[in-house]
């Protein structure tokens, strides 16, 4: 991520030399404001022409250096997060299925939202800000030695003792923000199981005892509260009192300058107006760091999360297009790590062969491990011991891209995304009217298509939350068909069908001919049982 | 908010007069700076020296003034907050179940947590800029109009022009603000419906157009801020450069006073003064809406709007010997057809497994049968009497739930165990032994008194369903409804807690992915929805439907 943020170093640069510019300018103006008053006092002839003309002048001047700053500034948050956020999402992208789904997909999305904002508003704005700032500070100390060299001295005196005593001040404080942050957490939590606990509060008649107790913790979290602010109001007291008096001492310093005729009276002025450009940058810097290193963790973050990639202990140089002859296990285990490094064993030692052609149901109770061996089917994970041979090349060693494009898979959940019906079906790729229209009536959505105003070019919006399960089951079954692919396998595809449907469904993927079918599921029907070539049942570790 | 405030009066004004120490501190400090730099043209030092030292001295003062005055106002704040976040819990928990399942519990643990800490953050802060910077501009101009009425006159017009300035340009800002929270919506569910999606346009090879779509809409979004960002900085500019004229054209004026024989000290202070005034109209506005905005918060989170027709009250005893029927029974949730013309009769002392896809209704059925959802179609009675018309105490006391969330009180475990009920100790130590809990309650010193820390946050998933189990077990009830009851436990004990509860004598209607050999079978029927439809099965036909081949 951090070489990512490198390639903008350049807009970063443009923006702050305008910077430095909108610096020199106000400087400028600040001098000349200097130089009116002198004058003023004086009451100089032509004093109109010489002191405030060039001073309207240089303010009217700030105008459109600050808006190029202002153009600039945004270039450089636009590059940098578009950089970012196309660095993240290209890299998710190219994780393969089972490292991807090692982690939650909220995960994913709530990187490229809020933490992604987070960076955007306290990392990459900050690195701009805290660089300004230093160089605000550095001009207007310039300036203030223009006038006077004695009074940065007194300044930077009593702004380090000011510093001294509020970082050994925010000491105190931040212990007791802890403690409550800690105490937050905990009331978080109670809340959130008080709240999952309505039902068993109502029907125990206990709701006065949760209302008693959620009394008792909100009242520990007030007080607290109250302590922090009780000590807050005599750290803040004695930090204003400091800050002031700095300014007071500041102000005393120019003032007796002029008195002792070291300086003019416009100095004073100068000075006020130069010293808060002096102090303000400190403030501004003291706030900015801490967000700058506490984002940057942000950063770091995402470059795990991307990093995270199951390591291929395999070379994937295999290329095969099309199956000959059957899809074997051989003594195949795999497990999950499960907690303290248990392995949870799912599948033990199976072994079985799938002929090209056939078609075969797989049954099974809930974890029994039909899905582990869906997954290593769709090579999401390799088998930990043994293989799986497609036409006698080991499938670990098939390269991903190569063996999706023979398989072809319906599942439960479908995924639909907005655009046309039509893209929807074809996954973008080209296929002929024919071809669609077919898939369309073998997976019964000839009705559904008819039903729509605009057929296939109706726009499936918010997920397809107006199709019913059974609408969207056909739409993946359609896929599927149209994909053409020669190993076709099905993750409880009927399961939201109704009877009638599936069976007739059924019969068409039955009929492919040259297809290799694997159907998983959960229940069957007793009449189109026996037109399997094969029926598999899975459980207790073994397939058979 | 006006009577919650009202309800602490004496609180309240203190806390009002507390916010007005502020204008004070900020006028003689002013006036200390300006008395200072008149002394720059006296060209007598000790008379600088005199009133350094008299700044100092009141430096100090507003010091105090500031502790004196935050001291009168935290207590008040403490008070408020707490009064507030018990409002809104109490809220809460006088909605019906089903009033309160209307809403995610999200949407509760962000009132009463975000939001009340949002009040808190803002509602008082907000209220002492309004009450302080308010404060401080009249007090500013009627100084400036006791030295210099027209003068203040002026200050007062262009105060105004700034803030009418400022306003006109505030309408395209939150235009733009508006498209692109929409915009961003819309990409957060673009891509987390990509990314649920990722593995199958992984299988089917489409996965880099959605990356270049998804990297389009990012550009484009990317876009919208620069620009939002460039027009609100020019804009805060072209303020800032109004502002600086307008210091210049206060600036000359004063200096033109000094020779009129107007004193150094004079002229600083309404200069201080006068530039002081140019802003605060402008700073009003939005602190007044984001007062309003923590007012509407609190209303939100305090506020109860519960179509009270909802919950029914039965005065019908509960009585449950012979069956459940449900006739013709349709439930919907939010449009969406969950249950569809249900018929169903269970038998007093069977045990029924319900078995169904996820989100297919198999915990909406427990509702309805439960007394929890009352917006259903059709008719369930227990023993022919119709559900709606039994009295809930009755109902509840001769019922239990085991939940895969189980709440601890911060209390003894007996309390946790009896919630709080006086029950015959060897009923409560023989549900601890059946459920599996006796290693746990008893290898502790304190044994049923030990108390339970934050929400027992030291107990296992399995402990904390344990206590759910053994909360069932001690209450003599009629009939158990289970909710994956087994689902943290190990298999091994799961198999025996599965056990237990099918050798109890009431009635059970449980919920379970879990299959243990031997132990499910002896299930009395399976009840299994699909698309709405409910169909009852005895268990040896479910299973040999299932797993008929071998």
């Amino acid at each position: 991520m951090k070489i990512i943020l490198k390639k903008t170093m350049i807009h970063l640069v443009i923006a702050l030399l305008i910077g430095i510019g909108v610096l020199i300018l106000e400087a400028m103006l600040n001098i000349q404001m200097m130089k009116t008053v002198d004058g003023a006092m004086a009451q100089e002839a032509s004093f109109f022409k010489l002191y405030v003309l060039p001073m309207i002048l240089i303010t009217l001047a700030i105008l459109p250096m600050n808006l190029l700053l202002a153009l600039f500034k945004g270039r450089y948050k636009m590059a940098t997060m578009k950089n970012l956020k196309h660095h993240y999402l290209t890299n998710v992208f190219k994780k393969d299925i089972a490292a991807f789904d090692a982690e939650h997909s909220t995960d994913y999305v709530s990187t490229i939202t809020q933490d992604m904002t987070i960076v955007e508003q306290e990392y990459v704005t900050g690195r701009f800000e805290v660089v300004y700032q230093v160089l605000s500070f550095v001009i207007g100390l310039a300036v203030i030695v223009y006038v006077s060299p004695w009074i940065p001295v007194v300044g930077a005196g009593l702004a380090l003792f000011v510093a001294g005593i509020s970082v050994i001040l925010s000491k105190p404080i931040k212990a007791h923000q802890k403690t409550r942050s800690d105490m937050f957490h905990k009331y978080s939590a109670y809340i959130q199981s008080s709240l999952n606990a309505f039902h068993i509060i109502k029907v125990n008649q206990l709701t006065d005892k949760a209302k008693a107790d959620f009394h008792q913790k909100s009242q520990d979290i007030q007080n607290k509260r109250y302590i922090i602010d009780k000590m807050n109001t005599f750290i803040f007291a004695l930090q204003n009192l400091l800050m002031t008096s700095l300014l007071f001492g500041m102000m005393g310093a120019a003032t007796y300058l002029t008195i002792q005729g070291k300086m003019s009276f416009g100095g004073i002025i100068l000075v006020i107006n130069s010293s808060e450009r002096i102090m303000g940058p400190i403030q501004i810097i003291g706030e900015w760091i801490p967000k700058m290193s506490s984002s940057k963790a942000l950063l770091n973050k995402m470059d795990d999360q991307l990093s995270k990639d199951i390591q291929i202990d395999h070379t994937e140089d295999k290329h095969i297009m099309v199956l000959n002859d059957s899809l074997k296990l051989d003594q195949v285990s795999f497990s999950y790590a499960s907690d303290q490094d248990n392995m949870h064993e799912v599948l033990s030692k199976v072994s079985l062969e799938i002929k090209k052609g056939q078609k075969c149901l797989v049954m099974g109770p809930s974890g029994g491990g039909k899905s582990t061996f869906l997954k290593l089917l769709r090579k999401y994970h390799n088998p930990l011991e043994g293989e799986i041979y497609i036409d006698n090349i080991p499938l670990s060693s098939v390269s991903h891209r190569a063996y999706y494009q023979m398989i072809a898979n319906v599942e439960q959940h479908v995924f639909l995304f907005e655009d046309s019906l039509k893209e929807n079906l074809c996954l973008y790729k080209d296929y002929s009217e024919i071809e669609i229209n077919r898939a369309i009536v073998d997976s019964g959505l000839k009705n559904l298509v008819d039903k729509l105003p605009q057929g296939l070019d109706t726009i499936i919006y918010d997920n397809g939350r107006n199709l019913s399960g059974g609408e969207r089951s056909r739409i993946a079954i359609a896929r599927a068909l149209l994909q053409k692919a020669q190993i076709l396998i099905l993750d409880e595809a009927f399961s939201s069908l109704d009877d009638d449907v599936a069976k007739a469904i059924e019969k068409t993927l039955l009929a492919l001919e040259g297809v290799t079918l694997i159907n998983v599921s959960h229940v069957c029907f007793d009449d189109t049982k026996h037109t399997y070539d094969q029926v598999l049942k899975v459980a207790h570790k073994s397939i058979a | 908010m006006k009577a919650l405030l009202m309800s602490r009066k004496k609180g309240f004004i203190i806390y009002v007069i507390a916010c007005f120490f502020p204008v004070f501190s900020q006028l003689i400090t002013n006036y200390a700076v300006s008395m200072l730099i008149g002394t720059a043209t006296s060209g007598n030092p000790e008379k600088f020296w005199q009133t350094l030292w008299m700044s100092l001295l009141i430096v100090v003062g507003t010091s105090l003034l500031f502790i004196a005055s935050r001291f009168m106002r935290i207590g008040f704040i403490r008070d408020i907050i707490l009064d507030v976040r018990n409002l809104a819990f109490n809220k809460i928990q006088t909605l019906s179940y089903e009033g309160f399942s209307k809403k995610s519990k999200a949407v509760y643990m962000s009132h009463l947590i975000n939001d009340i800490n949002l009040f808190e953050e803002h509602f008082f802060l907000k209220l002492i800029n309004i009450i302080f910077r308010g404060g401080a501009y009249v007090a500013s101009l009627t100084i400036l109009a006791f030295y210099d009425l027209p003068f203040a006159l002026i200050i007062m017009v262009l105060s105004l022009v700034v803030f009418f300035t400022v306003k006109t340009l505030e309408g395209r800002t939150a235009a733009m603000q508006g498209q692109i929270s929409s915009f961003n919506e819309k990409i957060t569910v673009d891509v987390s419906n990509t990314f649920d999606g990722l593995s199958l346009l992984k299988l089917n090879r489409v996965e880099d157009a959605f990356l270049k779509k998804n990297l389009k809409s990012i550009d484009r979004l990317e876009r919208k801020k620069m620009h939002y960002q460039v027009f609100t900085e020019s804009q805060r500019n072209l303020t800032r450069l109004m502002s600086s004229l307008i210091f210049i054209g206060i600036l000359l004026y004063s200096l033109n006073l000094l020779n009129q024989g107007v004193s150094v000290t004079q002229m600083t202070f309404m200069i201080i003064l006068a530039n002081g005034c140019i802003w605060p109209l402008e700073q009003f506005i939005p602190l007044i809406n984001e007062l309003k905005g923590s007012l509407k918060i609190f209303d939100n989170i305090t506020n109860i709007q519960e179509d009270m027709s909802l919950s029914q009250v039965g005065d019908q005893p509960f009585k449950f010997e012979e069956s459940i029927q449900l006739k013709d029974v349709a439930f919907s949730y939010e449009d969406n057809k969950i249950l569809n013309h249900v018929n169903l009769n269970l038998e007093k002392g069977k045990k029924y497994l319900l078995k169904g896809p996820s989100g297919a209704g198999k915990s909406t059925l427990i509702k309805l049968l439960s007394q929890t959802y009352y917006g259903y179609e059709g008719e369930i009675t227990y023993d022919g009497r119709d559900l709606k018309t039994i009295r809930s105490r009755d109902f509840n006391e001769k019922v239990a739930f085991i939940y895969q969330d189980v709440f601890l009180f911060e209390d003894t475990i007996l309390n946790n165990l009896t919630l709080y009920r006086d029950l015959d100790p060897r009923k409560v130590s023989e549900a601890i032994e059946k459920a599996g809990l006796s290693d746990f309650v008893f290898s502790h010193e304190d044994k049923l008194d030990r108390i339970l820390k934050e929400n027992g946050k030291d107990l296992s998933g399995g402990q904390r369903q344990r206590v759910a189990i053994a909360r069932a077990l001690v209450k003599d009830v009629d009939l158990i409804f289970s909710d994956e009851a087994t689902s943290s436990l190990n298999p091994e004990l799961g198999a025996k807690v599965e056990e237990t509860l099918l050798s109890l004598p009431c009635t059970l209607i449980a919920v379970s992915h879990r299959y243990y050999p031997g132990i499910t079978e002896k299930y009395d029927g399976v009840i299994e929805i699909k698309n709405g439809k409910v169909h009852l099965y005895q268990i040896e036909d479910y299973f040999s439907q299932e797993v008929s081949v071998s």
